[in-house]
């Protein structure tokens, strides 16, 4: 379970690469908010059972927001340019995709997965898989598993009858983990569905893996030598 | 090990961030991942001394020895690398060392297939995986790094063995089982490292070619 340091860490390497030398302070500060504010779902779960990883975590809300931001830049008199100019629309668009991409993203390729279309369409995905080339097999990969078959019962998944397009004679999994009311991702906020016991263990997760901290370690790589970059504008680049 | 094209994917996206808008080429690009990949060429050796692979190229001495040169020759007055690719040549260079530390030996480094990181002065291959968790029941849970200092090894949980030992870290040209197996991603999260960084490499491309087109009068 990625935590949120990973998340900004992660959205921090992909801003600085978006926004170039633009990348300051404050649009540090910005892309980490747009991607810290997914993982505040886990208050929702207190209120809505198991909305952790679904209510902010559909690309509804994103999406809807990029309208927003989209018909407003192309206004003659909009919002976001008069107040922040050209480099605020452009933020904009970079603290979205680091919301996607590393907000949603990391949920969505790692165990348990997101919810992206809820509550439309309440289904946990979890993107998870191997490509690769094995001698006498040839090319082979695991991320989309097409099954021709109508037995359904191996599929582990009851009630995802949805995720097959085609006539229902192949079931296709693409790792679909159940609705809401089946997956429940545990967080140190709402550690289990239902009510809590009194004493019951809440974690909160920094690194769960050893790939979180190489990760970790190229954000924050990328932060710092971005922010000495823009800090000290006009310093030669490689006076260290 | 995370597959080399995992590393690829780290590099570029390390590409994108640390390089400018006018540094940022395509052969510059080209530079920054060939350096994030080239510790895996360690595997080639290992085909001819069996146990060489994330040994001979996955150390930190490369890296320092090459930092050296590179921070040596930059403080001279004619310095080669400035002489030859001015001072973005140099800030390059520095981009690279960081791709080749990061994408190529940290990703193996903190990973169960472990790295020899201080081969050959010190034999042993380490692999730093674990939990820093603050849980209500334990407090603060760090095992990430539990040092021994009780005398013997200092990481006996990350270590494992040596290359002198015959440890050794399979590759496809060198598997320990019958039955080659290339793995290009082997996970969900390397998938969307490999993506993003292909895409935003690949964007920056051509957004940085667009700028360069509108001041291609200063050349």
């Amino acid at each position: 379970m990625p935590s949120t340091v990973l998340h900004v860490a992660f959205a921090l390497l992909l801003a600085a690469g978006l926004l170039g030398s633009a990348f300051d302070r404050r649009s540090a500060v910005v892309v980490a908010t747009a991607t810290a504010f997914p993982d505040l779902d886990v208050f929702v779960a207190l209120v809505v059972e198991s909305a952790h990883r679904a209510a902010f975590h559909t690309l509804l809300l994103p999406g809807g927001v990029a309208l927003a931001v989209w018909l407003d830049a192309r206004r003659e008199g909009s919002w976001l340019r008069d107040s922040y100019g050209e480099k605020g629309v452009r933020l904009a668009w970079v603290a979205l995709v680091c919301y996607v991409v590393a907000g949603i993203g990391l949920d969505t390729f790692t165990a348990l997965g997101a919810n992206p279309l809820y509550p439309f369409y309440d289904q946990f995905v979890e993107i998870d898989g191997t490509v690769g080339y094995a001698a006498g097999d040839g090319l082979y990969q695991t991320f989309v598993n097409v099954t021709t078959e109508a037995a359904a019962d191996g599929a582990g998944t009851g009630g995802t009858g949805g995720g097959n397009g085609s006539g229902g004679a192949s079931t296709v999994d693409v790792g679909q983990q159940g609705s809401t009311e089946e997956v429940h991702v545990a967080s140190g906020v709402d550690p289990q569905p239902g009510p809590e016991q009194p004493g019951v263990e809440r974690a909160f997760p920094v690194v769960y893996r050893g790939w979180h901290v190489t990760l970790i370690l190229a954000g924050a790589l990328a932060t710092w030598w971005r922010l000495r970059e823009s800090d000290g504008a006009g310093g030669r680049s490689d006076d260290r | 090990m995370p597959p080399t094209l995992v590393a690829a994917g780290l590099a570029a996206l390390l590409a994108a961030a640390l390089l400018d808008e006018r540094q940022f080429t395509g052969r510059a690009l080209a530079v920054v991942v060939a350096a994030g990949v080239a510790p895996d060429l360690d595997a080639l050796l290992d085909v001819a001394v069996e146990g060489l692979h994330n040994a001979a190229l996955h150390n930190v001495w490369v890296p320092l020895l090459l930092g050296g040169a590179v921070w040596l020759d930059s403080r001279r007055g004619d310095s080669w690398l400035r002489g030859r690719y001015g001072a973005d040549g140099v800030h390059l260079a520095w981009v690279a060392l960081a791709a080749y530390c990061v994408a190529g030996i940290a990703l193996d480094f903190f990973h169960i297939e472990s790295a020899a990181v201080l081969w050959p002065v010190h034999d042993r291959f380490l692999g730093v995986t674990g939990r820093l968790v603050y849980n209500t029941a334990d407090g603060v849970v760090f095992t990430l790094v539990e040092p021994s200092l009780a005398g013997g090894e200092l990481l006996p949980k990350a270590g494992s063995g040596t290359v002198a030992g015959g440890e050794h870290v399979p590759t496809f040209l060198n598997p320990d089982e019958p039955g080659r197996d290339l793995v290009f991603v082997g996970r969900g999260w390397q998938l969307l490292v490999v993506l993003s960084g292909a895409v935003l490499a690949g964007w920056r491309l051509r957004e940085d070619g667009a700028r360069t087109d509108d001041f291609a009068g200063d050349g």
